[in-house]
């Protein structure tokens, strides 16, 4: 493995990652509501 | 802990940058050779960068890539629609408890034989049945046994397993003339971790991802139950009774993207997104997953493998063989091609 971290310490890490994750998706998905993204060429 | 904050912080830093770099190149590299699979180039970039990483004498950053496969994962939700529900359906649930037999048979027979010893075939076991490498982090976070060692071993198996899948099933697919579902619930049942399922699934057309995400989401609803049963056959019980490891561990293991793809999906369901609305956030999940991918790519020590062979190579070609007979039962089962 190439990080060292403690699995303890990574899954509380985990927790806050996926919470923060969640924020961004949902984020992006309200942009598409909203019509900011289909603005930006693919 | 607390006095490495800012030392985190930078390092975290450094993966994002490095991570984006990685990412830019990969997707260069496809907007060029097109007719490469986006997911061969993210993959391929990612893992020439690990293997650059590990040979320098400079610690390496780790990349943060689960941001980007739980935000991707999330979205998802968006693409949900009835016919999901159709497709997986009885026969889904039936396949996913033909995948778990098969594993735990296979594992079983492996430690009657004197191939593994016991407890490093319950992990391959718990790895591989669809719970990947989350489960066994899960599992050695209780069981001290498998700290070290068994541990990277184990998610060595989950992690190649998962990288033969997403080169040889795209390579299978024509040869067997899978449909698109059938080839989505291959993947979704067979590849163990999130990241790879996915993205092996994302080399067909749909709806073999949608299908990948159903069958995982189905399998991860599961990783809290297969994760006391591992502890339960295992540990022993003095340090399971100390520990009240039910209560704790029942509560916080259903993941969060499962609540979010749930959330999204139900939103979805119910008539939230127009066809251009889907459209757009099909094309941010495919980033999602292509910037994620880079990172699994990383992660992926191809030297590793080396060190730990025998268990490796038995763990592999056990997998191989479970994941051919659910093949075997999708294509040739009484519910073959239900979906089409």
């Amino acid at each position: 493995m190439k990080t060292n971290v403690s699995t303890i310490a990574a899954l509380r890490r985990g927790f806050a990652r996926e919470f923060v994750s969640t924020l961004i998706a949902l984020a992006l998905i309200a942009a598409v509501k909203v019509g900011l993204i289909s603005l930006i060429p693919w | 802990m607390r006095v490495k904050t800012s030392q985190l912080d930078s390092q975290r830093a450094t993966g994002v940058v490095v991570l984006a770099g990685i990412v830019a190149l990969a997707k260069l590299a496809h907007v060029l050779v097109p007719s490469v699979p986006a997911v061969v180039w993210a993959l391929g970039f990612g893992i020439l960068a690990g293997a650059g990483a590990e040979r320098s004498r400079s610690p390496a950053p780790s990349l943060p890539y689960q941001v980007p496969l739980t935000a991707g994962f999330v979205m998802m939700g968006a693409q949900m629609q009835p016919e999901v529900f159709t497709l997986v359906g009885w026969p889904g649930v039936l396949s996913l408890a033909l995948l778990w037999l098969s594993v735990l048979g296979a594992f079983a027979l492996a430690v009657k034989l004197r191939l593994l010893p016991g407890r490093l075939a319950g992990l391959f076991a718990l790895g591989l049945s669809g719970f990947g490498v989350t489960a066994v982090v899960a599992a050695a976070k209780y069981d001290r046994e498998i700290a070290g060692t068994p541990q990277t071993v184990a998610t060595l198996v989950v992690l190649v397993s998962g990288a033969l899948a997403l080169v040889g099933y795209p390579l299978l697919a024509p040869l067997l003339g899978l449909d698109a579902a059938t080839f989505g619930a291959f993947a979704g049942l067979t590849v163990a971790n999130n990241a790879e399922a996915l993205a092996t699934a994302g080399t067909a057309a749909e709806p073999a991802l949608l299908l990948a995400a159903a069958y995982k989401v189905l399998a991860n609803a599961f990783e809290g139950l297969a994760v006391l049963v591992y502890l339960w056959l295992f540990m022993p019980r003095e340090q399971r009774d100390r520990s009240h490891i039910g209560a704790r561990l029942l509560l916080p293991r259903v993941p969060g993207f499962v609540i979010g793809f749930a959330v999204v999906g139900a939103a979805a369901l119910l008539g939230a997104f127009t066809e251009q609305e889907r459209a757009v956030l099909g094309t941010l999940t495919q980033w999602a997953f292509f910037i994620a991918l880079v990172g699994v790519g990383y992660r992926t020590s191809v030297g590793a493998v080396f060190k730990a062979a025998k268990p490796t190579a038995i763990g592999l070609v056990l997998w191989a063989t479970t994941s051919a007979l659910v093949l075997l039962w999708l294509t040739r089962g009484p519910w073959s091609g239900h979906g089409t």
